[in-house]
C-alpha cells in the first residue's frame, strides 16, 4: 500500500502527476486488438490500461437466461493477478461482481438488443494495470469493443471518474487519489443522446460539488467519445460488401 | 476515406428529410442517426439513407449464405449447427467463422421437399450444407431453394465414411452404399474451402 | 458473469400502462402520491443473540437487521480503527424471484452500497471501536436479511441498519493476564458511538416520471433507479444508479432533489417509529 501523500497538490496548485485539476491523464484507445474476438479495444487513462473483447450474437451458453424479445447482454469485469501493487487473487471478489453489474447497466441503454431476440452478447473485460478509473476505462473499451465487432448501438459511451482532494474536485482521478482522496465518483454517458448511463458515489459532497463533478465529467466524456470515434473511424481498412 | 465514415450515435438526418434505412434508426426526438460504423449511402429520390458497415457483425443476416452441419432431424425439421458465411459470387469463397453456436432450421419447404417425399433423400445428420438465411433472428430459418445451394459434403449412413459426389447421387468409397441428397453443385467442383480455425464448439 | 434479468415482455407493457394513468393523475396503485415513501414500521432489539438488531417493515418489504460484535484485528492501514463488514442476503422465502445460493448480484450491490454510505461520511465512530491499536479491536458485522420483498430493499435495508446501529450495546471485556480480551457476557455495555446518520433514498424512473420508494411493480417496470445516500444536512453520502436504463442530465438532478427532500422525510418517520416502538 503506498502511503498517504501530505498534501495533492504542490505550490502551483498542479497535482501530484503535473496535471490541473480538470485536465485528463491521456487517453489512447486502440481497435481491433485481437484476432479471435468479434470486436475488441484495448483503453488507457495514463496508466489505467484495460482490454474489451466482446463476441455474439450467439447462443447462450447459459440457456436459462434466454430473451424472448431481446438479446441478454453479459459482462465479466476482472482484475489480472498483476495489475495491482500487490498480487489480487484471481477468484471474483465483491467489487468485481459489482461493478460487472454497474458496467452491462451503462451498455444495455445504447445496445440495440431488440434485434437479436433469444441470443447473447458477451463483453470481457480484464484490467490490465490499475491506477485509478478502471471501470469507467473498461466502459470506453467495451463501448468500442461493441462497436467494432458491428453490433448496433444507439450511440457510444465514455466514462470518467471524479475525485476530490484536500477538498477540491479533481478530474480522471488516479489511484492514489482514489485511495486517500474523500470521494470517487464514477460516471458514464452517451454525449450525442445526452444520456447519463453511469452514476456511483463514494464518498461524501455537497449538492453543489456533486453538480460541478457532474458537469465536469460530461465535459470529459464529450472528450473522450470524440477519441472513441476517431480511433473507430480509423481502424478498419474497408468497407465490407453485405 | 476514413473521414467520410461515421460511428453510432452520429446525426445523418432528420425524419422529415429521411426514411431510415439499414443500420439507421430515428431517436425519440425525430433525429436519423447511424446504428453502425460505415460509410453513409443516402438515395435521395427515396429518400432513404442506409450505413454500410466497416465491420459486418458476425452474425446471420437475412440473405446471408451459410455453411453448417445438419445434427438432427426430428419431425421433418433439420436442426443445423451453423459455422460461417460463404460469398457465392463471382466464384465460391469463404468470408469468416461465426464465434459461437448458432442454430439453424429448415423447414420441408425451404427444402423444395415434395409432399410425399422422405426428409432423409434430402439431408441427413452430419452433412454440410450451404443455405440461404431467411431470417435474421435465432433460430435462423434457412432455405435450400436455389441453384448452388445443398448439401456439400455426406456422410454414409451404413459405415461412416466420407462419400464422393457421383451424378445426382453420393457414393460411398468403402462399402459402396449409394444415397440421394439435395446436393449442391460445389459438392462436385469443390471450389469451395471451409476454412474453419475452431474444430469444437462450445456445447 | 452479470446478465441482463429477465422480463416478461407483455405483461409489463399492459401494467406500465395503467401504472402512468395513475402517475398523470398524481396517484400510484398504493395509495399515495408520487414523491412520499410507504408507511414505515421499526421494531428494536428483536433478536436477543444480538448486539443490535431492527425489524423494518417499508409498506409490505420486510427487512431483518442484526448486529454482532466480535474480537478481530484492526487493518493495518488503520490501525486506530474497528472493523466494519456488511453483509446481506436476499433470502429465498423473501420472494420466487430470490434463489438459493451464495449472495448474487444484487446482493452484493446492497452490501456494498450500504457499505459505502457508512463508511464514507464516517457514520459509525470506528476510532471507539479501537482495544488495542494494531493488535485488537471490535469487528462490526451488520447483517442484512431481506425477509420479505415488494420493492426497495435499498432503503428498508438502510433504515433497519440505522435503527439496528442505535440499537447495539458494545459489550464490556477484560484483559487477562495474557493479554486476551475476555468479553463479559450479560455485560449491559455502552451503547455504539455514531457521528451522523445516513438513510438511502431510491427513486425510479418510470417514463418521465420520477417515484420514491419504488414498489415491486414500478421497480420491476422501472427503466432505471437511482440510489442516493443522505446524511441529516442534506450533504450526499453515496450515489449508485441500478438498472439497465439512462438519465438525461435533467432528469438525473431532479431525481437528486427529489430524493433530497424524501431523506428528510425518511429521517422523521424513523424517528417517529422509533418512538412508537418505545412507547410500546
Amino acid at each position: 500500500m503506498k502511503q498517504r501523500p501530505e498534501k495533492f497538490f504542490d505550490e502551483h496548485g498542479n497535482r501530484l502527476d503535473g496535471r490541473q485539476r480538470d485536465e485528463m491523464r491521456p487517453v489512447d484507445i486502440n481497435i481491433g486488438v485481437l484476432s479471435n474476438a468479434d470486436g475488441s479495444a484495448l483503453v488507457s487513462y495514463g496508466k489505467t490500461k484495460v482490454i474489451a473483447a466482446v463476441y455474439g450474437p450467439r447462443e447462450p451458453t447459459w440457456r436459462y437466461n434466454v430473451l424472448p424479445d431481446r438479446a441478454s447482454l453479459y459482462v465479466r469485469y476482472h482484475m489480472a493477478p498483476f495489475s495491482t501493487e500487490e498480487r489480487k487473487s484471481p477468484a471474483p471478489t465483491r467489487r468485481e461482481i459489482e461493478l460487472s453489474k454497474v458496467i452491462r447497466e451503462s451498455l444495455e441503454p445504447v445496445v440495440m438488443t431488440e434485434l437479436f431476440p433469444r441470443t447473447a452478447i458477451e463483453i470481457y473485460v480484464e484490467v490490465l494495470q490499475s491506477d485509478g478509473g478502471t471501470r469507467t476505462a473498461s466502459i470506453t473499451a467495451a463501448s468500442a469493443a461493441l462497436a467494432d465487432a458491428g453490433i448496433p448501438m444507439r450511440a457510444l459511451v465514455g466514462g470518467v471518474a471524479i475525485g476530490k482532494v484536500d477538498g477540491v474536485l479533481v478530474l480522471d482521478l488516479n489511484e492514489v487519489e482514489d485511495n486517500f482522496g474523500e470521494a470517487d465518483m464514477p460516471v458514464a454517458a452517451a454525449p450525442d443522446l445526452g444520456l447519463i448511463t453511469l452514476f456511483q458515489l463514494n464518498g461524501v459532497m455537497t449538492l453543489d460539488e456533486l453538480k460541478e463533478g457532474t458537469d465536469m465529467a460530461l465535459k470529459a466524456i464529450e472528450r473522450i467519445v470524440e477519441k472513441e470515434k476517431q480511433a473507430l473511424r480509423e481502424s478498419a481498412t474497408e468497407v465490407e460488401a453485405l | 476515406m476514413s473521414s467520410e465514415r461515421i460511428v453510432p450515435g452520429e446525426v445523418l438526418g432528420v425524419e422529415e428529410e429521411y426514411v431510415d434505412g439499414k443500420n439507421t434508426y430515428i431517436d425519440s426526438s425525430g433525429v436519423l442517426r447511424s446504428a453502425v460504423v460505415g460509410v453513409p449511402r443516402p438515395n435521395s429520390s427515396q429518400k432513404v439513407i442506409d450505413v454500410e458497415p466497416v465491420r459486418r457483425l458476425r452474425a446471420p443476416l437475412k440473405g446471408s449464405t451459410v455453411v453448417g452441419m445438419v445434427y438432427e432431424i426430428r419431425e421433418n425439421l433439420a436442426f443445423v449447427e451453423l459455422w460461417g458465411e460463404v460469398s457465392l459470387e463471382p466464384r465460391p469463397r469463404w468470408l469468416f467463422e461465426y464465434s459461437g453456436s448458432l442454430t439453424g432450421v429448415l423447414t420441408p419447404e425451404q427444402i423444395g421437399m415434395d409432399r410425399r417425399d422422405d426428409i432423409y433423400s434430402y439431408v441427413r445428420p452430419l452433412d454440410v450444407i450451404i443455405a440461404r438465411v431467411m431470417s435474421s433472428i435465432s433460430p435462423y430459418l434457412l432455405s435450400l431453394r436455389g441453384q448452388q445451394l445443398g448439401v456439400i459434403y455426406a456422410t454414409c449412413s451404413k459405415c461412416g465414411e466420407l462419400m464422393n459426389p457421383s451424378g445426382s447421387t453420393f457414393v460411398c468409397p468403402r462399402c459402396g452404399n449409394v444415397e440421394k441428397r439435395k446436393m449442391s453443385p460445389l459438392a462436385s467442383s469443390r471450389l469451395l474451402r471451409i476454412d474453419l480455425r475452431r474444430l469444437a464448439l462450445p456445447h | 458473469m452479470s446478465a441482463t434479468p429477465y422480463r416478461t415482455p407483455v405483461v409489463s407493457k399492459v401494467k406500465l400502462e395503467t401504472i402512468l394513468n395513475m402517475y398523470r393523475r398524481g396517484m400510484r396503485t398504493d395509495n399515495r402520491d408520487l414523491y412520499s415513501p410507504r408507511n414505515l414500521n421499526v421494531q428494536v432489539g428483536v433478536i436477543e443473540k444480538a448486539n443490535g438488531s431492527a425489524l423494518v417493515k417499508l409498506g409490505n418489504t420486510q427487512v431483518i437487521v442484526g448486529i454482532k460484535l466480535g474480537i478481530g484485528r484492526p487493518f493495518e492501514d488503520t490501525p486506530n480503527e474497528g472493523v466494519l463488514q456488511v453483509n446481506s442476503e436476499l433470502v429465498p422465502m423473501a420472494s420466487p424471484l430470490f434463489e438459493p445460493g451464495p449472495p448474487d448480484e444484487n446482493a452484493v450491490e446492497l452490501s456494498r452500497v450500504v457499505d459505502r454510505s457508512l463508511r464514507d461520511p464516517k457514520a459509525v465512530d470506528l476510532g471507539s471501536l479501537v482495544i488495542r491499536p494494531g493488535e485488537k479491536a471490535w469487528v462490526l458485522w451488520i447483517d442484512i436479511y431481506v425477509l420479505d420483498y415488494d420493492g426497495n430493499y435499498f432503503d428498508a435495508s438502510m433504515l433497519g441498519v440505522m435503527a439496528a446501529l442505535m440499537n447495539t450495546r458494545v459489550p464490556d471485556y477484560e484483559e487477562s493476564e495474557s493479554g486476551e480480551i475476555i468479553i463479559k457476557k450479560d455485560s449491559p455495555g455502552t451503547p455504539l458511538k455514531l457521528n451522523k446518520r445516513v438513510v438511502l433514498v431510491t427513486t425510479a424512473k418510470i417514463g418521465n416520471y420520477i417515484v420514491v420508494d419504488p414498489n415491486l411493480d414500478e421497480e420491476a417496470l422501472a427503466e432505471s433507479r437511482l440510489v442516493l445516500a443522505f446524511d441529516e444536512q442534506g450533504t450526499v453520502v453515496g450515489a449508485q444508479k441500478t438498472g439497465s436504463g439512462a438519465y438525461s442530465v435533467d432528469e438525473f438532478y431532479r431525481a437528486v432533489e427529489i430524493s433530497r427532500s424524501a431523506a428528510q422525510v425518511y429521517f422523521k418517520l424513523l424517528d417517529s417509529a422509533l418512538q412508537k416502538n418505545q412507547g410500546g
